[in-house]
């Protein structure tokens, strides 16, 4: 079993995961209208007052992101449990850490599509101009998202299989979360408002940091919380 | 200015005080339960041998 | 209290209290004493006045705090690497005593910074750090509760706690990144030498009330687990 036996593996279960029925349109589209929803209800919070929206848009986008990607994450097991195929997966030859790499895989193309669109209408709702250095601020997204999909694969991977895991998600999740939040907020607040301290590079080193040192973490953790 | 200060030093150690010792109680409940629970298990084996 | 733990199948030795009681009135003597002596002997500070004294429960409230959660840490590592009961059983102990000690910290913080800064909250990074310490040790404890069979609890939660400890530094250091981009935080003046030995021995006898109270919290949760394992192997029928 080389390793692009285990490559192989990983790129199959992510297509199963994001083919299957539960992956399906109306899936997607349910989660995505959740998340414009959330929007909105910021919009009522926090509006109408356009100079208001633009400032607290990027904490506001990134909130309704994590909010709606936290229902895919308990989805993304929810087939495997229904059907007892988890166990049937464990039984086939291969690295286990291709099965967390698979679903972490279609879960940032899950989360990356949400994003797209969320991102879409917030701009709209929120008054955001495009920055001149969209660039960088397409690296923080990709980043933030990467940081926050691999830790909702993980703890979803425990949550769905516990009792009360609606609250137990995001009640792991989030606290785990906020070295990514808070960078990922500040560095898109900073490149859409206004980056008067060049904090934005600063915020990019943590994110890759913290992305560097969690997607190693949780692959050599996935073994422990496979099983049993 | 430093006497309604002192309310708050005296709030502090109470405070702390009280949930030190809540929990110590706490513990010690749990504790005592727990050893009940053993106890009945001890009697229970025994009892089916 | 006697025990025939020959009656009953263990992979654990059945703990027995020894003299971890007198441990206990021992810590409870000193905490007492430490806390007396500190506070009689420290003058009122050129800044904070009486507020000072705050400093012998709020400063070592978080220095046990920190203490739990690095064992809470080390116990993880242990049981993905060994997975013994004992070890899990210890980190579940100390969790609970940590996330106290860390209600705790917060509490005196703010009515430390009430006097200080006119607010009760501030947004400090100390003080958010912590706050996000404790939803962390929550998170853990919530888990733990949630899963009934204690194979699947010790890994699950092994695999939780170090990749908390994981965090921990890098939530500070982002939270404090966030407090020093935009304002400049009037950090808690740093301590006149005359009152460390105060600071000390306090230090110390939370310390022991810390060891005293995660040892007892692990003796019941030892006894229960044994007491579970007995009832097992006699539904199991016989031993």
């Amino acid at each position: 079993m080389g390793a692009r036996d285990d490559w192989r593996r990983v790129r199959a279960i992510a297509w199963k995961d994001l083919t299957t029925e539960r992956r399906s349109k109306a899936g997607f589209n349910g989660v995505v209208a959740l998340g414009v929803t959330i929007l909105v209800l910021f919009g009522f919070a926090l509006g109408p007052e356009a100079a208001t929206l633009r400032q607290s848009a990027a904490g506001v986008l990134w909130l309704a992101v994590l909010f709606a990607s936290v229902l895919a994450f308990n989805r993304s097991y929810q087939v495997e449990l229904e059907s007892g195929a988890l166990d049937q997966l464990l039984l086939y030859p291969g690295a286990r850490w291709t099965i967390f790499t698979g679903k972490l895989v279609a879960n940032l193309v899950f989360v990356g599509l949400l994003m797209t669109i969320v991102l879409t209408v917030g701009a709209i709702l929120f008054h955001v101009d495009i920055p001149t250095r969209w660039a960088e601020l397409l690296l923080i997204l990709v980043l933030g998202a990467v940081g926050v999909v691999t830790l909702g694969t993980f703890y979803g991977a425990m949550a769905s299989r516990s009792r009360a895991r609606e609250v137990l998600l995001p009640l792991l999740l989030f606290p785990m979360l906020v070295p990514v939040l808070l960078a990922a907020m500040q560095a898109s607040k900073a490149l859409l408002v206004g980056d008067l301290m060049s904090e934005a590079g600063a915020w990019v080193r943590l994110l890759i940091a913290y992305d560097l040192i969690f997607v190693a973490a949780t692959h050599l953790a996935f073994g422990a919380i496979l099983e049993g | 200015m430093d006497a309604m200060n002192l309310r708050f030093v005296v709030a502090a150690y109470a405070v702390a005080w009280a949930v030190m010792g809540s929990y110590a109680l706490y513990v010690h409940a749990t504790l005592r339960r727990a050893r009940e629970m053993f106890e009945r298990s001890g009697d229970r084996a025994k009892g089916e041998s | 209290m006697t025990v025939t733990a020959a009656s009953l199948p263990s992979t654990v030795a059945v703990p027995r209290p020894g003299r971890w009681p007198l441990v206990g009135v021992f810590a409870l003597l000193f905490l007492v004493a430490a806390q007396v002596t500190a506070v009689m002997i420290s003058v009122p500070d050129r800044d904070m006045g009486h507020l000072q004294k705050i400093m012998y429960v709020h400063v070592p409230a978080a220095w046990i705090t920190f203490c739990a959660f690095f064992v809470v840490a080390i116990c993880s590592l242990k049981v993905l690497w060994k997975g013994g009961e004992r070890d899990d059983l210890l980190a579940a102990s100390a969790a609970e005593v940590g996330a106290v000690f860390n209600a705790l910290t917060l509490m005196l913080g703010m009515i430390w910074g009430k006097p200080t800064w006119g607010v009760w909250w501030t947004w400090d990074a100390r003080l958010t750090s912590t706050l996000v310490l404790l939803l962390i040790f929550i998170g853990y404890l919530s888990l733990r509760s949630f899963i009934d069979e204690p194979e699947r609890r010790a890994k699950w939660s092994a695999a939780v706690g170090v990749l908390g400890a994981i965090n921990v530094p890098i939530v500070y250091l982002s939270v404090r990144w966030w407090r020093t981009l935009h304002q400049v935080q009037s950090a808690p003046s740093t301590l006149d030498p005359a009152y460390t030995l105060g600071l000390r021995l306090n230090a110390f006898a939370f310390l022991f009330v810390m060891i005293y109270l995660v040892r007892r919290r692990y003796e019941a949760a030892a006894l229960v687990r044994a007491a579970e394992r007995a009832d097992e192997s006699l539904a199991l029928g016989g031993r």
